[in-house]
Order: C-alpha cells, then sequence, then structure tokens
C-alpha cells in the first residue's frame, strides 16, 4: 500500500484552464466566455505569470500529468501551446512519460492544427465530438458537423496522436438507442478512450431555459438509463473497458490526469477558476479571466478560495472519489486512515449487494453497471452511514 | 384601606378589541405606571403576548384613583387570559373581582368569546360596565354595537359608556363608573382566612408566588396557612400589591387583591381555585367553584434533532415552573424516536408552548398530530384512557369508545351561516340553537367532538367567513362514538407517529389524503415503497413510490472538489436528518405536512 492510500496516483497533476470559445453550447454551465479571436496573448501572459508565481511552491514534485481544458483550448495556436508547454518545462519538474492532454473541439482541430499541437509537445488529445447525428448537434449548438468530426479524429491519429479521447453525448433531447449506436460505432474504433457525459441540464444554462418554458421535453428517467446502458454495451464491445463512471479506455490508456483527481492527488490548477489540492488544502482561483488577469498583472495573489479539508471532509472526498472508479473502495484502508465507524455501514452494505448495486471485491467494494446509474444515491447513503471520530 | 373604598375588576374583551390599550391608561391615569415607565400595554409582558395581542396569563395590578368627590379608591384590576383554553383560569379571575369593564370594538361589534365571558360573569354576580371602545375609527357603528350589548346583557336601561383607549377619550367616565356602580367587597376581616388563590407565578428565589383575594379574615407575615385542596401548610413569608413590581404590605385584609410568598416551592402546589385558609382552622370551608384541571388536548414532541432531547426535557421542566396546566411524560417512537407526550388545556396552549420552546429554548420539533384523551371500555369491563393513538388496544378487545365533546358558540354574520353550519356538519357536530344578534349577525350554539376542532376547525371558520365569525367552546362531556384507529405502513411497517384514531364514516378519506401526501413527501429510495393505510388488517389505501433508476452525476468537473463535496455533506445531512422507518427514510416535512391534511 503507498503512503497515499491503494491505488493513488503518487504523481501531481497540472491543470491549465483555456476560459474561452467561439461560441457558448447551450448546456454549458462551465467556466468560459465567448471570444471573437482565438486566445489573447494577456491571458497566456497572464498564465505565465500564474505558473512563475505558483512553481516555487512546487520544488521537488515531479508532475505526471498536464491537462488543459477549457473552454476551447484548441482555439490555442499551436505556438503559443509551445512556448507554454517550454515556459512549464522550465519551471516544473515533468515525469520522462508525462502525459499531456489538449481538450479540443472538431470545429477548430484542423489537421495542421493537429500536428502543431503534436509538435508543441501534446501527447494526448480529447475531442469534444458529442454525437455523430445532425440533428443532435445542431440541438447542442455545436458547430461541427458530424464528418468534420471524424475528418477531425482522423486528422488527430494521422498527426501521431494514438492516445485519443473522444466525448460522447448521452441525453440529447430526441436522442435514440440508435441514434447513439450509430454515434459509438463511428467515434470507438477510432479513438483509444471514451468518455460518455450525461447531459445535465444546469441553473443559468439556455437549455435550462427551454426546459422550463416547455419548449425542449428532457429525456425521460427510464430512456436515460437504456441510453446509458447501450453506451456501455456498446463501448464493451467496441473493446473499451469502463473503468469510472463516465470513462471507457483501451488497456493502458486510461487518463493518467484524471485517476489522479479520482483517488485525491495533489493537482496544480493555472488560469481562472482552476482548482488546486495540495495535501489537504484545496483552492480556486478567481473565475472572471479579466480579475483573474488583473490580479496577476498588479502582482497580487489569483486564488480567491482556501480551505483546509477536514479529517471528516477528506473521508467523504475519498468515498466519494474512489468509488467513482472500478478500482473501487478499500473499506479496511478508510476505516484505517479515517478511524472511521463502519458499524451502521454493515447493513446498508449487505442490502446494497442484494440489490445488486455493489459487489464486494477483496476489503472494499465496487459499484456494479446498476449501481453506477445510481452512484449518487449510493454514495450519500454511505457517507451517511458512516462516522468519523 | 377601607373596605367601602376597594374595587375589584376585570376588563372582558375579546382579542384586539383594546383590553390592553384600555388597562394602560387606566394605569398611567393613575399614574401608577409613568408615562416614561409606559412601554406600550404594560400588562402583557411576554414577547409573544405583544405579538399575538393576547394575555396568556392572568396578572393584577393596585392603582389608587381619587375621586370627583375627593375618595381615594384603591382599584385593583385583575387582568384575565384571553382565550377559551383558559377558560377555567377565567372563571376564577371573574370571581375575585366585584365588576366587570365589558370592552367591544365598534368596528367589530359583540364576538364568540365576548358573549361566553359574558355569561360567566354574570354568572359570578359581576355588576358589568359596558365600554364601547374605538368610537373615533371610520368603521365605527356605535349605535348597532349598542344594540348588541343591549340584547346581550338583556338591559335596555344600562348606561354604556363610549371611549377611545388608544386617544384617551371617555376615560374619567370610566373610573367613575367603577366607584359608583361597582360595589365594594364583601367579607369579614374578624373571621376566619379565607383567600383565593386566582393565578401564580414562579419565581427562582422565592417559589411559587400566589396571587389572592382574600375573602374572609387577614394575611399577614408570620401566620401558619393551609392549602385547602392539597393540606399542605406554610409558613407566609410575605404579602403585598402589584404596582409594576411587588410592594409588600404589612397585612391583607378581606376584599384585598395581593400576593403571598410562602414557601411554596412548586407552581404545582399552588392551585388555582384553592383556597388559603388558616392552619389551626379546626374547620376551614373552603370557597366554591375549585376544580382539578386536566389537560383537554394532547400532542407528541419530538426533537428534530435526537440529540437535543435532553434539551427538550430541560426545557419543558422551565416552562411548567410557570405553567402548571402544562402537562408532559417520556414517550418512545418507532419513527420519532424520544420525545414526550404533552398534554394542553387546548389549541392555543399546545401552539403557545410550542412555540415558545422552538423560541426561547431554540429547538427544532415535530410535532405528531394532536389527539384527545379517549375513554375506553373494554370486553373485560375494565376501562383506560387513551391518549395516544398508538396505544388504542386491537379492536376485538374495545366494548365502547367514548370522546370528549364540546359545546360551541359561533357569532356570524347571517350571509356565511349556511357554510358554518356545512363545516359543523362535516366535523360530526350536531345544531343546538341559533339566536340572533342583530340585524346582521347570529349565534350558533353546537355539540362538536373535540377532537374534529383540534387541527384547522378555527381557521376554516374564519375563512369561510372572511375572518368575521367567530368561536368559542367549553368541554360539555363524554359521548360514545364509532372510533377506529388507521394506520399508516410504509413498506409494511406501521409508522406509529402517524397513527389516529379517527369516526369510521371519515376513515377512508383521512386514509386516502395521508397516503397521497406521503408519496409526494417521501423522496424515492433505491427499491419500491409501498404505503398503506389500514384499519385492524383492511387496506383502505395504497400508494406506490417506484424505485429510483437513474441518479448520477456524470462528469466530476476540472477538479472542482470542494463544490461537489459541500453538496454531498448537505445531502449526507438531509438523509441524517429523516426518519428512518425500516429501510424508509422520512423527512421531517412529511410529519409536519400532516396537520394540514384536509379532513
Amino acid at each position: 500500500m503507498t503512503a497515499g492510500g491503494p491505488g493513488r496516483e503518487t504523481s501531481p497533476g497540472l491543470y491549465i484552464h483555456i476560459p474561452y470559445c467561439v461560441r457558448k453550447c447551450v448546456y454549458c454551465s462551465f467556466n468560459s466566455f465567448e471570444t471573437g479571436e482565438g486566445v489573447p496573448a494577456e491571458y497566456l501572459n497572464a498564465l505565465g505569470l500564474d505558473l512563475e508565481r505558483s512553481a516555487p511552491g512546487w520544488e521537488g514534485a515531479e508532475f505526471g500529468s498536464v491537462y488543459i481544458g477549457g473552454g476551447t483550448p484548441s482555439l490555442i495556436d499551436p505556438e503559443d501551446l509551445a512556448r507554454l508547454l517550454s515556459e512549464v518545462h522550465s519551471r516544473l519538474a515533468l515525469a520522462p512519460d508525462v502525459e499531456i492532454t489538449l481538450e479540443a473541439n472538431p470545429s477548430s482541430l484542423g489537421r495542421s492544427m493537429s500536428l502543431g499541437y503534436r509538435e508543441a509537445g501534446a501527447n494526448r488529445l480529447s475531442v469534444g465530438v458529442q454525437s455523430l447525428a445532425p440533428d443532435e448537434l445542431r440541438f447542442l449548438g455545436r458547430l461541427h458537423s458530424p464528418e468534420e468530426a471524424l475528418e477531425a479524429v482522423d486528422g488527430a491519429r494521422a498527426a501521431g496522436f494514438a492516445n485519443l479521447s473522444c466525448d460522447v453525448m448521452i441525453g440529447v433531447p430526441g436522442q435514440s438507442v440508435s441514434s447513439l449506436e450509430t454515434t459509438l460505432a463511428g467515434v470507438a474504433p477510432r479513438a483509444s478512450h471514451i468518455s460518455c457525459y450525461l447531459l445535465s441540464v444546469d441553473e443559468g444554462t439556455p437549455l435550462r431555459a427551454m426546459v422550463e418554458s416547455g419548449a425542449v421535453a428532457e429525456q425521460t428517467e427510464e430512456d436515460l438509463v437504456s441510453l446509458f446502458e447501450a453506451a456501455a454495451g456498446g463501448l464493451r464491445r467496441h473493446g473499451l473497458a469502463r473503468y469510472e463512471i463516465s470513462n471507457w479506455a483501451r488497456p493502458s490508456f486510461e487518463c493518467r490526469h484524471n485517476l489522479m483527481y479520482w483517488s485525491r492527488g495533489d493537482y496544480l490548477g493555472l488560469g481562472a477558476g482552476a482548482s488546486s489540492h495540495r495535501g489537504g488544502v484545496r483552492s480556486r482561483r478567481l473565475e472572471r479571466p479579466e480579475e483573474y488577469m488583473g490580479a496577476l498583472l498588479a502582482g497580487s495573489d489569483p486564488v480567491c478560495f482556501t480551505e483546509t479539508v477536514t479529517a471528516e471532509g477528506a473521508m467523504l472526498e475519498e468515498i466519494m472519489l474512489r468509488l467513482r472508479t472500478m478500482r473501487g473502495l478499500d473499506l479496511e484502508w478508510l476505516a484505517g486512515e479515517f478511524s472511521c465507524d463502519l458499524r451502521d455501514a454493515g447493513p446498508l452494505l449487505r442490502r446494497l449487494q442484494d440489490e445488486g448495486l455493489i459487489v464486494r471485491k477483496g476489503k472494499g467494494i465496487q459499484l456494479t453497471a446498476k449501481g453506477i446509474l445510481v452512484s449518487d444515491e449510493v454514495i450519500c447513503s454511505l457517507s451517511a452511514s458512516i462516522s468519523a471520530f | 384601606m377601607d373596605r367601602e373604598n376597594i374595587r375589584n375588576f376585570c376588563i372582558i374583551a375579546h382579542i384586539d378589541h383594546g383590553k390592553s390599550t384600555l388597562a394602560d391608561r387606566l394605569l398611567e391615569s393613575t399614574g401608577t405606571v409613568k408615562q416614561r415607565d409606559m412601554r406600550e400595554q404594560v400588562l402583557d409582558n411576554m414577547p409573544l403576548e405583544r405579538e399575538r395581542g393576547i394575555t396568556i396569563k392572568s396578572h393584577a395590578i393596585t392603582m389608587d384613583y381619587r375621586a370627583a368627590g375627593g375618595r381615594t379608591y384603591e382599584l385593583n384590576l385583575i387582568d384575565t387570559p384571553g382565550h377559551v383554553d383558559f377558560s377555567y383560569e377565567v372563571s376564577r379571575s371573574l370571581t375575585a373581582c366585584e365588576g366587570a369593564l365589558l370592552v367591544v370594538d365598534a368596528s367589530q361589534g359583540v364576538e364568540a368569546q365576548t358573549v361566553s365571558n359574558v355569561y360567566m360573569a354574570i354568572e359570578s354576580n359581576l355588576e358589568i360596565i359596558p365600554v364601547i371602545n374605538k368610537i373615533d375609527m371610520k368603521a365605527a357603528r356605535v349605535e348597532e354595537t349598542r344594540a348588541q350589548i343591549r340584547d346581550l346583557l338583556g338591559d335596555v336601561d344600562r348606561e354604556i359608556l363610549e371611549v377611545s383607549a388608544k386617544d384617551g377619550v371617555g376615560i374619567e367616565a370610566v373610573f367613575e363608573a367603577m366607584v359608583e356602580r361597582i360595589p365594594p367587597p364583601e367579607g369579614d376581616k374578624k373571621k376566619s382566612l379565607r383567600a383565593l388563590i386566582f393565578d401564580s407565578a414562579f419565581d427562582q428565589y422565592r417559589g411559587a408566588i400566589a396571587y389572592v383575594r382574600v375573602f374572609d379574615g387577614s394575611l399577614r407575615p408570620g401566620m401558619k396557612v393551609r392549602l385547602f385542596s392539597t393540606g399542605i401548610a406554610y409558613e407566609v413569608m410575605e404579602v403585598g400589591v402589584f404596582q409594576l413590581k411587588m410592594i409588600p404590605r404589612r397585612e391583607l385584609f378581606a376584599g384585598e387583591v395581593g400576593y403571598m410568598v410562602a414557601g411554596i416551592k412548586e407552581i404545582s402546589d399552588a392551585h388555582v381555585g384553592d383556597t388559603v385558609v388558616e392552619a389551626a382552622d379546626p374547620d376551614p370551608a373552603p370557597l366554591p367553584g375549585y376544580r382539578d384541571v386536566k389537560p383537554m388536548v394532547y400532542s407528541g414532541l419530538y426533537p428534530t434533532n435526537g440529540e437535543n432531547f435532553e434539551i427538550l426535557r430541560d426545557a419543558l421542566q422551565k416552562l411548567r415552573l410557570n405553567d402548571a396546566s402544562l402537562a408532559y411524560e417520556p414517550e418512545t417512537s418507532g419513527a420519532l424516536g424520544f420525545g414526550f407526550r404533552c398534554g394542553f388545556l387546548g389549541l392555543l396552549h399546545m401552539e403557545i408552548v410550542q412555540e415558545r420552546l422552538e423560541r426561547e429554548y431554540d429547538l427544532n420539533l415535530i410535532a405528531t398530530v394532536p389527539s384527545v384523551r379517549y375513554k375506553v371500555t373494554l370486553t373485560d369491563r375494565s376501562a383506560i384512557e387513551v391518549e395516544n393513538p398508538s396505544s388504542l388496544p386491537d379492536p376485538r378487545l374495545i366494548a365502547t369508545i367514548e370522546e370528549p365533546f364540546v359545546t360551541a358558540q359561533i357569532v356570524t354574520p347571517l350571509e356565511y351561516m349556511d357554510s358554518i353550519m356545512r363545516l359543523v356538519k362535516e366535523r360530526r357536530g350536531t345544531y343546538s340553537a341559533s339566536e340572533m344578534l342583530d340585524s346582521r349577525r347570529t349565534i350558533i350554539t353546537c355539540e362538536l367532538p373535540l377532537a374534529e376542532i383540534l387541527v384547522d376547525f378555527h381557521d376554516r371558520i374564519k375563512s369561510l367567513s372572511r375572518g368575521y365569525a367567530s368561536l368559542d367552546y367549553d368541554f360539555s362531556g363524554y359521548r360514545a362514538a364509532d372510533l377506529i384507529r388507521l394506520d399508516i405502513l410504509v413498506n409494511d411497517e406501521q409508522v406509529d407517529a402517524l397513527s389516529v384514531i379517527v369516526h369510521r364514516d371519515k376513515a377512508y378519506r383521512w386514509g386516502r389524503e395521508i397516503v397521497a401526501n406521503l408519496k409526494e413527501l417521501i423522496p424515492r429510495h433505491l427499491f419500491q415503497i409501498a404505503i398503506q393505510a389500514t384499519i385492524g388488517s383492511r387496506v383502505v389505501s395504497r400508494e406506490t413510490i417506484s424505485a429510483l433508476r437513474k441518479n448520477v452525476t456524470a462528469k466530476c468537473y476540472g477538479g472542482d472538489i470542494t463544490r461537489k463535496r459541500k453538496l454531498l455533506e448537505r445531502q449526507r445531512e438531509g438523509k441524517r436528518r429523516m426518519k428512518s422507518v425500516g429501510r424508509v427514510a422520512i423527512p421531517q416535512e412529511a410529519f409536519l405536512h400532516l396537520l394540514k391534511v384536509d379532513r
């Protein structure tokens, strides 16, 4: 067992947030803003300042992953990416086999761009395909067609991105099991990794307003269950194994960066609204790009929120995060690590097992496919029945 | 003070008709309370009383009044509690007086509560001085009110005063009427002591302080006295009268009103209505009318957070120090955990106690559906009393069940009479009589099961009549009825806190309503939940909550674990606050909501 618990990614990760998009999608509640051009030079400059300020605190740490997310990170010019990554290299120690992911939008990912990113140092692309059904893409407000999406994916592979992930959206209004299967059939053979996310109707999004006004009907619970099950079945047939609630990979193509999150690893988050975690202290940077850039230009700290996670909070995080992965939660380790009381959890565990929602795995538990569908409820029940002291 | 110069009086008025404001003016004019000490409505000194505009506990206050003729009088105002729940206390306070000011709001007219208090005052032979208040208001209907009062008193010649207590108009005439028309107290100070306890208060250092009216003899420090009903003897430590604080006196003589400190430990030892006699009196004659007051309404009170059980116990103990009519004993519910079965004089009393517990002791409470005390005769002829529906024996063992009835008086404008009569009928009431109060209003007298008016009867009367009708009631005895216990089962487990005793004819409707409500209030679980209403083994209503199939956060975005964890913490707290029945977690709102179920 490692010091950080079973299966803990011991290498920290680096996250860089690019809060810009050409157009914000109807369902998006992320920290992103529409922009006319690419990523503004001032923002890249601020990232550099942020890195400069933050790096001394991470001396001696060897980063196992870099993840550039957004927004639309593929709005960044490959030369800018090269400069950004070289700054990262010069200020932080990166592992020899470091995973460097760039999230990309098919509409801004021509073959030359992929090549450029590859040359700039990225070795993993996560492409936001979402769907190959024209109706669904239109509904989601995506700027690419199905053909453009596949071209972008093929172009990236040709450019050398063997480690390539595609995002697929589940639960788009009007989506059927067969349209989902068509999407998966197009995407899965081309990808080493697939993330399947359920469309969520978040507060403050145009989609929410559309649902509330009755203009859009959400998928029913039964239909969502069918879609989620169809996705799991389809991806398995295409040779991808589920390793987390929403993530599938071919052997050894699991995303290191995400595994780091799910094992409560340390990470440095640069950019507007980015979150960081180090040794039980969680923090977040200013969300609005102008404020974030302003703070850095003024030489002040862009961090606007810091909390020291309590032992009980840490225990909840472990339960919540580890149960997301198929590695599961080692209960013996949890009890030892947090001196927590599992007595009340006993009968609950048995019930969850009887209902086919979890399975025993060694000294731990793991969600079943059925359990995954109600994982929030299972995690909440378990959390409520375990008390730390 | 010479007995001839003493006047003992009370004020009878409906809520908001201006009793406290008039009292304030009397205190001010006599200089009993200086203007600068005057908080508005001095007598209502509990925040809750001020807010609700009612007097919860009695008070008494002594004023000196120099009359037009030059004589100085001692006026003792005995303030009566303003609600039906405390009608016994009211009757004792009235007994301590010779006269009553009947205050009626000129814009509202005579109300049900006024009527019943007037009847009580007439029974106590009080001289009634009618006062029409708020004559300055635009909506004042002085002549109509005058006619109503004459009808009520059955007396056309009596002088009726007109005042505006708010502006101090007509106050002098009130004083003069009191000294002229209210007779001085009778009584012989040479006789053996007889003093009526009409109220009491608790003082942390001096114990229970008895508020007394001396009828015969006198009370002085050093005297050995006995309380007739308990037979316990005490030595009098101090006597005196009330002004804004207690003012000690050397002696209280026959006819006077004041307080007695005698080392009485608990307020429950100083029963309202009891007689203080000389300990050495070999053959004391108690004053008539003493009654051992028993709670009429019961409810289980449970802390929403089980850890607060001890705080609730302490709080109840402290409230009882000043309120002997509050009864409680520990009770356990499978669904709600540890709590107390509490007995109250009536609905308002129950509400006030709950509100004080929540406000003054910062407790969050779940109160079960209020119940009455049933008298149950078993087939083996033994008799038991049941205050908690879940303790009603198996129907096969029951010969008869009797429930308490009340005589209710409802004053309503004519146009709402039909709908009010319909409501009375719905609540299993029977009409006894109705009488016109004036050309527009009538007073309906009816008999109703107390259980039927416990929850929302008063609110319904108010809403049916746009707020114009008023209600008053008094316990009238026990009657047999076809009553049964309705149980609620959640996944085949009985939820004891949701059991109710209802009339057989109403069981189906009640069952359907509760079950439908619970279906909305219980969140979906990982398994299917059956909710049933049953009578014995018979299911009268059933609903199913389907199993939760999907509840998953698909993406843990961008490493913002803090937000996600905080959400989980909130959900976890919510889950922990729910009450478990078997495997089903029932939110507390479900228990609270039942009070609103339409009967």
